[in-house]
């Protein structure tokens, strides 16, 4: 028996000792290698599986519905229904338990509580979905975990504590439920709850909450399903379910959130960073931010997109932080920006800090040193590591005036160096978040005419392009690396080149713009490149993104993503990649005739 | 020592139970069989094998839900180093059969299949310790070894003095199995399984292990 | 990967060569085909193309991103001027000078020595203050664009034709003498060979190819000058003495007046081969690849030396070539010898060779082999050089700012710039087959008299002298350009010998036109810009002050007027 199957995994922690012992003796375990077909389209399940090891799509037609991993289960639809119009794939290697279909149905005949996890996810709610048009798009979200969603802290009250300091608490913690503890019992109060019996009962102020608070509370885990919890708000009528591990209390969930989720929870999460009053609720935010990219990936969004969406919540976030932060005086002379990929506004994926201060002028030094700090502390809690390179608020070489960024663009354009170009590079893709939005405008402006006409300094500045091989053939094959496990770089191959020959073409001409897309636009409009080929970069542009992207959520542990392997890739994948790389290959040809870069 | 062709010709002679002359059959196509002894120690000579697992594989299948498990009643006593890694304590190899007892079906069980195991040629030799005066002959089954083929696929083409790490461990590492507990020896063996068929997909695919890269590219911009 | 192919297309395309060569062998040969050599020669071209894509390959395989950017020192500059400098021209074309008229071949050897200080002091810390690509960038910086741009690639392309031509010559030379073809044959293939290195692969990472060059072709030299010291106990003395001896102008090689007897060809040639240097296209291209003007400068010191060192070597070459060369039977021609008995004039595929022969005479077969290659792929490596600054400067200059009004696409530009390419290797070939029995070093010298006359004093003009105008410069220049032009074809060299004339009627008696042509250059531009009162005229003027600052600090504005 394989000990090892774990039957505390949900639905199988509702089987007897006796039944998880059937189950056990009859699992067998099967190996799937990437992009084999686990089941077939519209035929009867042959078996129920549980994920070891590997991740596995879930797939209607074309379009990825769902990413299943270890100790998840699959397809129970198809298991009780006899079929499914979904199919499924291994991704990765994927090893899986077998449970022979007839042993799964006997266990669900026989154990009710086990059966109701199958017939659940197949309730009638779903399956109305399942025919609407809108469906195909939630179908893959009511896949997500409960833990994902934002969940309201759990903050407890006594039974003896009044309708005033509920109040308050609410308040305090933005929240519009508290858990109530009478005794053994646990309760909600609401604010409704609250309101009513002031306004509507006349009530004391002074009034015990716990005369007021529902105790006919409804709780889920935090694996369950959404559509577990959509199905129990419906069943039971609930506007908030309650989030528990075990018996820890994790979190009140509710209903707007969850809606929320569903309809694309962008505008509820930039609702949230608007409203936010505290650096808590900046935290919570940004968690989301984290869990957004997954969401609008799933739902099918398309990567420049994600990446528009993204880059302008994470600009919100150091927006409100900076308002919560600086001191006023700090706020009104000063620029907050950010550089980098954040922005150009192509960040999916969190990566670091990568930000700075313009001043107008000399700032008192405890004060900017103090904000120095604060901001960068506040924003490593929130889940942003610090930038390797130091360019960041911290730095102080990234935290100064005007007058001396200056200075020091004169220096880096006259006496260019590697860490000079580079410095270049990144003012260039500069944002203004906050603050006086002037100050970064001067000083682009002073960057373009400094740089205008400098062929000699463009050309050393546009080599970077050519750091590293394309990794694409003569005879049009994809050249992997045997160091990296048959990968190739995207980044150093495609993403880097595209970006940095964009943004060499767009400073000589002077642009403003930031973002790669929009500049390739524009040089084309100034006939710098020919509309046919930027449309081309563009779209080549967009699918390495994407690549990386589906890398970087795959990459558990927050790998690095840019490492892909072809051998994993779909044959359309790998056929898009391929000419994704040979338009790099072209373009670098193009940039390197423009700066005249053969003669390095 | 003989080349196991001839020694496996020699064995067809002087097999003195002619009811095991099921072990020189053709293997059934695609079929293997993954064995682990848990032993007393790691000297064929003095130690005893305490405990037998062994897992068909058929295709990519690891049929765990037919399959081999026996603890033995060893001819000496436990030692205490072998209780503590195997878990298994003195009263519970009291009650098991004596291996005399076993091997029959467990020869039954694997037949002609291939073995596979982790350091397969020391489990082999703890089992002909035993099978050689029972039947008369030693295990004349193909021997795969998945450290071999973890070699192959992570440093077949490393260049020299890169350092080699074929522990058990690594190998689950590397190919993402979840550890099952190990030192028990259907897990063990169960590991090995998963390993082997993930192993030989690498193989049909050519698909390399990646090794230790170098130290991550500095970007600061974040391309 | 695509570097390889290229490469093997080049392995293939010698394959007929080679089986060229054998039928020659058979249809009655000229002479005995040489497979050690050739073989060396092979292995040696595609080492040394091997090593060149190594080489580029390293430096593209930096871990970080920017690192590139830092540009290349001046040390690695110098070597690579010196490998653009080097070419076939210096090192055959100079040791044959030598070889036939003595010490006045030496007079090629100095002035072009004398041409980098020169560089130095006058234009390469200006041009890289500057911080533009090419003479025409620089000289528009204040002056009119679309005028100067055409003058510009007018003078840039003669230059660089006729250079392309001396390099044409020497490789055919060499071909035909190691693979027995006939001449034409042996252009051709030169042609198509140069034409495919530069499209695919020769426009990549040449500082790196450059070095490459000059290493090897230095420690080629070194060697071949050392044996032949070695033959005569490292005692120049021995050496001069039996060159005396056997020479049939006896002492009188050591004796200016061999090679040039009046004094009038004398001056105009230095004048050429000193000032031309400063106005050669793919030379001033090299001042930017470094990363300040510091640098510029300590790449012209850098370069000097090895330059110097260079003529040294082919100095005792050529004289070495006398003793050994001139001496054995084996590398002259019977027939000539019959007629003229002078072992000099003899020799088997002419003067260009005599450094050839003499890699034979020191080292065997497989040094000639050795040698034979580096010469080669030193060709191939200026040519490229060259290709890319005349390409560019259609591509640029007149496709995309001239035709085009600076409004042209870079996909355009780039395919204007490859069929400028393959065009200028037809002309190469074309040219190359006419001027068959010019000494290179002459054809070189021709080359720098075109740049020293049109190139040379708008640009030197253009950085120093404040009233110069546009109306001027481009006056002047083309006066310059033609009046050179003139000069060389209706010079005896060219009017006599390749143009078939009778011994004699060539009009004007000058070799080398270098001393009137950049005259009247000068004088062209100075009295029309004197004489210039248009409104662009003052424009030039105003401009001035902020490029003389800027050329003399790099601070400051990139351009002087709004184009």
């Amino acid at each position: 028996m394989p000990k090892a199957f774990d039957i505390s995994n949900p639905p199988f922690d509702r089987l007897t000792p006796n039944e998880a012992e059937t189950l056990r003796a009859a699992l067998d375990i099967a190996y799937f290698s990437p992009g084999e077909a686990i089941t077939r389209r519209d035929a009867p399940a042959e078996a129920l599986y549980v994920v070891i090891k590997g991740i596995v799509e879930e797939r209607s037609e074309v379009d990825l519905l769902a990413l299943l991993g270890p100790k998840d289960t699959f397809d129970s639809r198809a298991l009780v229904h006899d079929h499914n119009g979904h199919q499924f794939f291994a991704r990765d290697e994927t090893l899986c338990y077998v449970i022979p279909r007839k042993v799964a149905l006997d266990l669900i005949k026989a154990n009710p509580r086990f059966a109701a996890f199958f017939y659940r996810e197949i309730s009638q709610k779903l399956d109305e979905l399942a025919n609407d048009e809108e469906a195909r798009r939630y179908g893959s979200l009511m896949h997500a975990k409960v833990g994902e969603l934002f969940l309201h802290p759990p903050v407890f009250l006594a039974a003896s504590d009044t309708i005033e300091t509920a109040g308050h608490l609410m308040r305090e913690i933005n929240s519009n439920a508290l858990f109530v503890r009478d005794g053994e019992r646990i309760g909600i109060v609401t604010g409704m709850n609250l309101s009513k019996a002031v306004v509507l009962r006349r009530q004391s102020i002074q009034t015990p909450v716990g005369t007021l608070a529902n105790y006919d509370i409804v709780s889920l885990r935090r694996d369950d399903f959404v559509s577990s919890a959509l199905l129990l708000m419906t069943k039971h009528n609930k506007r908030r379910l309650v989030v528990r591990d075990d018996e820890e209390f994790v979190g009140i969930l509710e209903e707007i959130d969850l809606l929320g989720f569903l309809a694309g929870s962008a505008q509820v999460t930039a609702g949230r960073i608007d409203r936010a009053s505290s650096r808590q609720d900046l935290a919570t935010a940004a968690r989301e931010i984290e869990t957004q990219t997954r969401v609008l990936r799933r739902q099918g969004v398309k990567v420049e997109v994600i990446a528009e969406i993204v880059s302008d919540l994470n600009r919100r976030l150091l927006s409100r932080l900076f308002d919560m932060v600086a001191p006023a005086k700090l706020r009104a002379g000063s620029c907050l920006i950010v550089m980098g990929s954040e922005g150009r506004g192509e960040q999916t994926v969190r990566t670091d800090q990568d930000n700075g201060l313009i001043l107008a002028g000399p700032v008192q030094g405890e004060i900017l040193e103090a904000f120095r700090h604060e901001f960068f502390a506040a924003l490593e809690s929130f889940g942003f590591p610090p930038c390797p390179g130091e360019i960041m608020v911290r730095n102080p070489a990234w935290s100064r005036p005007l007058s001396e960024y200056l200075a020091d663009l004169r220096r880096w354009i006259v006496l260019p160096n590697q860490a000079g170009h580079m410095n270049v590079a990144i003012i260039y893709d500069a944002q203004a978040i906050a603050g006086d939005q002037q100050l970064l405008d001067d000083a682009k402006t002073a960057l373009i005419d400094m740089t205008r006409g400098e062929q000699t300094f463009m050309a050393h500045f546009a080599r970077a392009v050519d750091a590293f091989e394309t990794p694409i053939g003569l005879f049009n094959n994809l050249i992997t690396s045997e160091g990296t496990g048959d990968a190739l770089d995207l980044k150093k191959g495609g993403i880097f080149p595209i970006v940095h020959g964009v943004r060499s073409l767009a400073l000589e001409q002077g642009l403003r713009e930031t973002s790669t897309d929009k500049r390739i636009s524009r040089l084309c409009e100034l006939g710098v490149l020919q509309t046919d080929f930027g449309r081309d970069l563009k779209q080549a542009f967009r699918f390495l993104l994407m690549l990386r992207l589906d890398g970087q959520l795959a990459a558990s542990a927050g790998a690095s993503g840019t490492l892909v392997r072809p051998a994993h890739l779909s044959s359309m994948e790998r056929h898009l990649l391929r000419d994704a790389l040979q338009v790099v290959k072209k373009f670098r040809e193009i940039v390197g005739h423009h700066f005249k870069l053969g003669m390095f | 020592m003989l080349p196991r062709a001839i020694k496996r010709l020699l064995h067809q002679a002087t097999l003195s139970d002619q009811s095991y002359r099921f072990m020189f059959d053709r293997p059934p196509d695609d079929e293997f069989v993954v064995i682990d002894c848990e032993t007393t120690g790691l000297n064929v000579r003095t130690d005893d094998v305490v405990a037998i697992a062994a897992i068909k594989i058929r295709g990519n299948r690891i049929l765990t839900s037919t399959r081999f498990e026996a603890i033995i009643h060893p001819d000496r006593e436990l030692g205490a180093e072998a209780i503590r890694i195997h878990r298994l304590r003195r009263s519970d190899v009291e009650a098991a059969p004596i291996v005399w007892k076993v091997l029959p079906s467990f020869l039954h069980f694997i037949g002609p299949r291939p073995l596979i195991g982790y350091y397969v040629d020391f489990d082999i030799a703890m089992l002909d310790k035993y099978i050689l005066p029972l039947v008369g002959i030693e295990l004349p089954n193909e021997r795969i070894e998945v450290s071999r083929l973890y070699y192959d696929r992570k440093y077949g083409d490393a260049p020299p003095n890169t350092s080699v790490d074929l522990s058990f461990a690594a190998m689950l590492r590397d190919l993402r199995i979840p550890p099952l507990g190990q030192h028990d020896a259907f897990n063990d063996a169960l590991m090995t399984a998963m390993m082997f068929v993930q192993l030989r997909d690498l193989t049909e695919r050519g698909i390399r292990i990646a090794r230790q890269t170098t130290s991550p590219v500095f970007n600061p911009t974040g391309a | 990967m695509k570097k390889f192919a290229w490469l093997s297309a080049i392995l293939l395309a010698s394959v007929p060569t080679i089986a060229l060569a054998a039928g020659a062998v058979e249809g009655g040969a000229k002479q005995a085909t040489n497979w050690a050599a050739i073989g060396m020669f092979v292995g040696f071209v595609g080492l040394t193309l091997v090593i060149t894509y190594w080489a580029a390959k390293r430096t593209a395989s930096a871990a970080d991103f920017y690192s590139a950017g830092g540009g290349i020192t001046g040390f690695q500059n110098g070597l690579a001027i010196a490998g653009d400098y080097m070419s076939a021209a210096s090192f055959l074309g100079i040791s044959g000078l030598v070889y036939t008229s003595g010490y006045d071949g030496l007079i090629y050897s100095v002035g072009w020595l004398v041409g980098w200080p020169i560089v130095t002091f006058l234009i390469a810390e200006q041009l890289r203050n500057l911080g533009k690509f090419t003479f025409a960038d620089v000289t528009s910086f204040r002056l009119g664009q679309t005028e100067i741009r055409i003058l510009a690639a007018c003078g840039s392309l003669v230059t660089v034709a006729f250079y392309l031509i001396a390099q044409m010559v020497g490789a055919g030379k060499l071909i035909q003498l190691l693979f027995g073809l006939d001449y034409w044959i042996a252009v051709v293939l030169v042609g198509g060979l140069m034409m495919i290195y530069v499209t695919f692969g020769g426009m990549k990472a040449t500082t790196w190819v450059q070095i490459i060059k000059a290493v090897l072709l230095l420690s080629g030299a070194t060697f071949m000058a050392g044996a032949v010291l070695y033959k005569f106990g490292f005692s120049p003395e021995a050496l001069f003495t039996k060159a005396t001896e056997v020479h049939p102008k006896k002492l009188a090689i050591m004796e200016p007046g061999t090679l040039i007897s009046n004094p009038l060809s004398a001056v105009s040639l230095g004048l050429a081969l000193m000032f031309g240097t400063a106005g050669l296209p793919h030379i001033l291209m090299r001042f930017f690849t470094v990363k300040d003007a510091q640098a510029a400068r300590k790449s012209v010191f850098y370069a000097t030396g090895f330059i110097g060192y260079f003529y040294i070597l082919t100095f005792i070459i050529g004289f070495g070539a006398i003793t050994l060369v001139s001496t054995d039977a084996m590398f002259l021609d019977g027939s000539i010898l019959e007629k003229t008995k002078s072992g000099i004039a003899a020799i088997k595929g002419g003067s260009n060779m005599a450094a050839i022969h003499l890699a034979n005479a020191v080292g065997g077969n497989l040094f000639l082999g050795f040698i034979s290659a580096v010469a080669f792929a030193t060709i191939l490596a200026v040519v490229s050089g060259l290709a890319l600054a005349g390409a560019s400067s259609i591509s640029h200059d007149l496709y995309g700012m001239v035709i085009k009004g600076g409004n042209a696409n870079e996909q355009d530009e780039i395919r204007v710039s490859k069929i400028a390419t393959l065009v200028l290797g037809v002309l190469a070939i074309f040219l190359g087959i006419v001027f068959e029995n010019q000494n290179v070093a002459f054809m070189v010298g021709l080359a720098f008299a075109i740049a020293a006359s049109c190139n040379f004093p708008v640009l030197v003009m253009s950085i120093f002298w404040k009233g110069l105008t546009t109306r001027g410069a481009v006056v002047g220049g083309f006066l310059g350009l033609v009046s050179a032009v003139v000069g060389v074809v209706l010079s005896p060299a060219v009017w006599e010998v390749t143009l078939g004339f009778a011994k004699g009627s060539a009009p004007i008696k000058l070799d080398n036109p270098a001393l009137f042509s950049m005259a009247i250059a000068f004088a062209g531009i100075w009295l029309v810009s004197i004489l210039d009162r248009s409104k662009r005229a003052a424009v030039d003027r105003d401009g001035f002050d902020a490029q003389y600052v800027r050329s003399q600090t790099g601070i400051g504005a990139a351009s002087a007027t709004a184009h």
